[in-house]
This record gives C-alpha cells, structure tokens and sequence, in this order.
C-alpha cells in the first residue's frame, strides 16, 4: 500500500507544479508529504505494477463476498477516537506511519 | 469544529433561492471535500499550502453530477494534506474537532465530512476514504 501511496504523492506534487507554474517548496508541503513523495519518486515502474496486482489479488479475493451481499458493515473504530496529536505524523516517520 | 475548508453559504443561498433542477434530491445540501472535486470559482486547495489560492476553472465530474442533480453545495470540508493521514490535523488549516469530544480526533482522511455528520448537521457529504469507511 505504502508503494502506491507514495505514487501518488509524487503525482500530487507533478499536479501542484503544473497548476502553480513551479515546483512546490520545502516550507509549503507537511513533512510527511515530503517522505512520501521521496518515496514514491524511488519506485520503479515494475515494482508500481506488482504492487497494483497485489491489489487487485486482494480485490479479487474479496469480491466474492459480494455475491451474497450487497455491503460489508465494519466498525470504523475499535476504541473511541484517540486524541488530537497522537494520530498525526508532520514531523517524519512516513514509512513508519503506512 | 475547524471543519470547514472553505465555506459556500452565500453562493448556496443565492442558487437555493434560484431555479434548480427537478429530481428527488433537488435542494439538498451538501458539503463536498477539499480535496480534487473541483467548483468552478471556488478555491480548492487539496489542503496543502503549495496551491496557495488556487481557483478551480470548470467543475469536476462529481461537482458537475451534484449540480446536475440539483444539490446545493455549501462549501468543502477539510482533511489531511492530499489525504495522507487517518486523522484531519493539516498544518494549512490546523485541527479539526470531534464535535462529541473536541479534544479528540474526526478521523480521516473525510475528518472535516465526519465531523459534520458527527454534529448531525442536516447536509449530505461526499467520501473519498481509502479504506471505503462511512460515517
């Protein structure tokens, strides 16, 4: 997941330059954002595509399941809400956090 | 509840008053989320502030479905910077409440769309979870 996340990341950062006419900055994305892109500016084309086919072996394997029924119910949360602060990582750890 | 993007009740309210669109969901509001589903002359920001004051210039697909169908957009709700995180504390418009707790999170990357719904404001909401939650 982390693969195709980062990816995408990396794309953002293309769509932000076409839109502003430059590069983004250091100071103007979060921290996080700045690993990701990194990170996805690293994969090779063939890791990008064996990642989207994990996917969609993942995809297959669950489609079944909606052959029976029309939606998956799962709890969005196992524990209340944790509090703000814990949950954000702006200040490194991109891998770490996906 | 810091949920809000960029708010739209004065364009809301000019186009409710006007005529809209027949269908069942004609004149319902609804708060799309900052991130992609462009508003013709609305900032969009994807909540990073690299596009600074971006204007979007034609409405996406969703936006344009949305109006097409007579919902009136209120504005857009906020979320992590390009969706990244599971909890809706950007840097560009800081911390989005838990309206049940406001020291806790709303989630993510739709923090700004659940708070809302949390608030049990009467807007429908648009949802771009990567892991297909819904609040």
């Amino acid at each position: 997941m982390v693969t195709i996340w980062a990816v995408g990341n990396a794309s953002d950062r293309e769509l932000v330059e076409s839109r502003i006419g430059r590069p983004p900055r250091h100071h103007e994305l979060e921290i996080t954002t700045w690993e990701l892109i990194e990170l996805g500016r690293e994969v090779s084309a063939v890791e990008m595509v064996r990642a989207v086919d994990l996917l969609h072996s993942a995809s297959r394997a669950i489609a079944p399941f909606f052959d029976s029924y029309d939606a998956w119910l799962t709890p969005t949360l196992a524990q209340p809400p944790l509090p703000l602060g814990l949950l954000n990582k702006s200040y490194g750890g991109a891998r770490e956090w996906w | 509840m810091n949920c809000l993007a960029t708010p739209m009740f004065e364009e809301a309210r000019a186009r409710a008053v006007g005529k809209l669109p027949a269908g069942p969901l004609s004149g319902v509001p609804f708060l799309v989320k900052d991130l992609g589903q462009p508003y013709a002359g609305v900032r969009q920001t994807d909540v990073t502030g690299a596009l600074g004051g971006f204007i979007a210039d034609q409405d996406g697909g969703l936006v344009t479905r949305l109006r097409s169908a007579g919902l009136v957009i209120i504005g857009r709700a906020t979320a992590p910077e390009f969706g990244n995180h599971s909890t809706t504390e950007p840097e560009l418009f800081g911390a989005c409440h838990n309206p049940w707790d406001m020291g806790r999170s709303a989630g993510g990357s739709s923090g700004g769309s659940a708070a809302r719904a949390f608030s049990r404001s009467a807007e429908a909401r648009s949802k771009t979870n990567a892991n297909c939650m819904e609040r």
